[in-house]
């Protein structure tokens, strides 16, 4: 359906653009598979950004598989810069040219405390309860990546 | 462009309070120095009056318990989407209207990713790429008090306003954070001013003025005490003719007050830092209103990575901007919109200045009380010629004390009365003193008419020669030592005396008719 959808909304010029685009992953996409790419592409992740990066998603993935992860996350995503995206407008949502659908404004929720706190693995008195605010993690040697 | 929880500000100050301590204080006044010139620009958050959220049709109400006014959506539960809300829409674009910016057709929705504990979907849905309305304008009287005190207009101009989601809300403790979501999800509109202000004083004017604005459109309450408009301000100062210097942003400003201070105290704390030869860091600060100064708020190492994406959840926002464009059941009518915009405050102080002659101070003041208006309007409608003047002096000077005593909403005036009272003051029938008496007897009394007032307690001015005559002679006789230095030649003692007898009568006396009974039988000249 996506596909569909995608082609009738698509200006022919985008759909051109698209498709040289296309064809030119294509006949690159032998050299360029994901496990054989270029040492260039390659990510090198040092132990800067990993403790940057815990920070800011508060995940936990300083040690040889998660950073192996990482970086193998990169090198997929960086398959994208091979499109040549040129004069191509970004498409954001297939409902681009939808008119956004706008509520009256009416109170139509019950409060139901009890459900939105179920998730809530500790609550008191009606809060949630949470780890003190973005604090840093406890900050680990990490020379064992190396 | 930040928004912060309100709690989480309030818990970081009282963290950097102790911390304060060890910094010695030694806080000089360098405003004065003409070399540096400061730059001040503001983001204001002004919460959209509206009954559900932005998003989800939750509540919006202020005061209910803990985690009562939250969707599944406002805490971000799975399979939730959000549903925008006309009403929000349609506040941003009368605001939008009301200080001339130019509406974007389309808008659009993205996504600013933070992680606190009190935004749970990890990001505010926010407009940053194609924001509801650009380029407007704000006009501001600004007055400055002190010895060399001046009225000045100004005019600070808007960046952008867009729609967002306010955050949720969050008391510290040392060990953990407890998270009521009652504000997750409010409507806020954000309105970005470009950087045109150079001092504190400017800035709280201008907020001021966005007040007056935003709460004759019905758009925001402007209750700062409840968070309902939160001010950011940002600061730079650079030397005369070399490029801006580095600036900081103090957050979420919660008083007009507060925000003269801080954006004075963060002046002068840059001045400072910058004479000793040091650098100014770019960073988040707070104010503190208790010691009167800001602080340090987030630790600055790493720039902030938002991470703006486009949200996947909402398409385009369309507004009918001209009546060309079709009908549509979802777009906002901006053509029949505009109809609804009042005449701007500063419309107002132009026109007043204009039609009834009044001085821009008065216009300023009389604008900015929604208690007064109505009476002035009222009155003048009912009588075009009459003294405006008279009548603003009257409702500033004299009414407006009763309503800013009046906790209770007790006092009701009438403007026919007003207008009465300001023409008998006008024709010399009332001194001020009486108005005063009359007005006294109306607040409590609020039957009765200012003539009936009048009549019943016998309070018009003596205008009766005889009766005159009576009271100065009286009053000669009682002070017979005076007059005689008077005549003498020694002093003039005739304002004394004329005041004396404005006493005995009780404020009655035409004081015209005194001072000519005094020239006429005790001239001064001076021996």
């Amino acid at each position: 359906m996506s596909v569909c959808l995608l082609c009738r909304r698509l200006t022919r010029s985008k759909l051109d653009a698209l498709l040289r685009a296309a064809c030119k992953l294509s006949s690159q996409s032998s050299s360029a598979r994901a496990d054989s790419a270029p040492a260039a592409s390659t990510p090198a992740v040092d132990e800067e950004t990993v403790k940057h990066l815990e920070r800011l998603s508060l995940v936990d993935f300083a040690n040889k598989r998660g950073v192996a992860r990482l970086e193998e996350a990169i090198r997929f995503a960086n398959r994208l810069d091979e499109v040549d995206t040129t004069d191509v407008e970004p498409l954001v949502s297939v409902l681009e040219d939808e008119v956004l659908y706008l509520r009256e404004d009416k109170v139509t929720e019950k409060n139901d405390v009890k459900v939105v706190l179920s998730t809530a693995v500790v609550t008191e008195e009606d809060f949630y309860v949470a780890p003190p605010g973005n604090i840093p993690l406890v900050v680990r040697d990490l020379s064992e990546l190396k | 462009m930040v928004i912060m929880g309100y709690g989480r500000c309030l818990s970081f100050i009282f963290h950097f309070k102790s911390s304060l301590k060890q910094i010695s204080n030694c806080y000089r006044f360098f405003s004065a120095t003409p070399e540096w010139e400061p730059v001040v620009g503001l983001e204001i958050h002004a919460q959209i009056q509206s009954s559900s959220k932005l998003f989800s049709g939750a509540d919006t109400n202020f005061q209910t318990p803990t985690n009562r006014s939250v969707a599944l959506f406002d805490a971000a539960f799975p399979g939730t989407l959000p549903v925008l809300n006309r009403r929000c829409v349609e506040a941003g674009t009368l605001t939008a209207l009301a200080l001339s910016c130019d509406l974007n057709q389309v808008s659009t929705f993205d996504r600013k990713h933070y992680f606190y504990s009190d935004l749970p979907a990890g990001y505010q849905i926010t407009q940053h790429r194609f924001p509801l309305a650009q380029n407007g304008l704000l006009n501001f009287i600004v007055y400055k008090g002190g010895s060399d005190s001046r009225l000045y207009e100004k005019t600070s101009q808007i960046h952008q306003i867009q729609l967002e989601q306010d955050s949720g809300r969050s008391l510290h403790d040392e060990i953990r954070s407890l998270v009521d979501l009652n504000r997750a999800g409010l409507p806020l509109m954000e309105l970005v001013f470009k950087p045109d202000l150079s001092d504190g004083e400017e800035a709280a004017a201008l907020v001021k003025e966005l007040i007056l604005v935003l709460t004759r459109l019905g758009t925001c309450s402007c209750k700062m005490e409840e968070g309902a408009l939160r001010v950011d301000a940002n600061v730079s100062v650079h030397r005369r003719n070399s490029p801006l210097g580095t600036r900081t942003e103090i957050k979420n400003i919660g008083a007009i007050r507060a925000v003269a201070n801080a954006v004075d105290y963060e002046i002068d704390r840059q001045i400072r830092v910058l004479q000793c030869g040091k650098e100014v860091v770019n960073e988040t600060r707070s104010w503190d209103a208790e010691r009167m100064r800001t602080v340090p708020m987030r630790d600055k190492e790493e720039k902030q990575d938002y991470r703006y994406m486009p949200e996947p959840n909402l398409p385009p926002l369309h507004l009918r901007l001209t009546n060309d464009q079709p009908m549509h059941s979802n777009m906002v009518d901006v053509t029949q919109l505009i109809n609804k915009v009042p005449e701007s405050p500063f419309q107002m102080r132009v026109r007043f200045q204009k039609d009834y002659g009044l001085s821009l101070l008065q216009a300023v003041r009389l604008v900015s009380e929604d208690m007064l208006l109505p009476l002035f309007f009222n009155a003048m409608n009912m009588k075009q010629d009459r003294d405006a003047v008279i009548l603003t002096d009257l409702l500033l000077n004299d009414v407006l004390s009763y309503f800013n005593e009046d906790d209770s909403c007790n006092v009701v005036f009438k403007a026919d009365d007003m207008g009465t009272i300001t023409d008998m003051m006008k024709d010399g029938v009332i001194s001020k003193s009486i108005a005063r008496i009359i007005l006294k007897e109306l607040s409590q009394s609020p039957a009765l008419s200012a003539k009936e007032v009048m009549e019943k307690n016998n309070l018009s001015l003596i205008c009766d020669p005889a009766i005159i005559e009576r009271l100065c002679r009286s009053v000669t006789q009682e002070n017979a030592n005076m007059l005689k230095k008077h005549l003498a030649g020694k002093k003039d003692s005739t304002k004394v005396l004329e005041t004396k007898v404005w006493k005995k009568s009780e404020g009655r006396a035409n004081m015209n008719l005194v001072k000519e009974w005094f020239k006429t039988n005790y001239p001064f000249s001076k021996k």
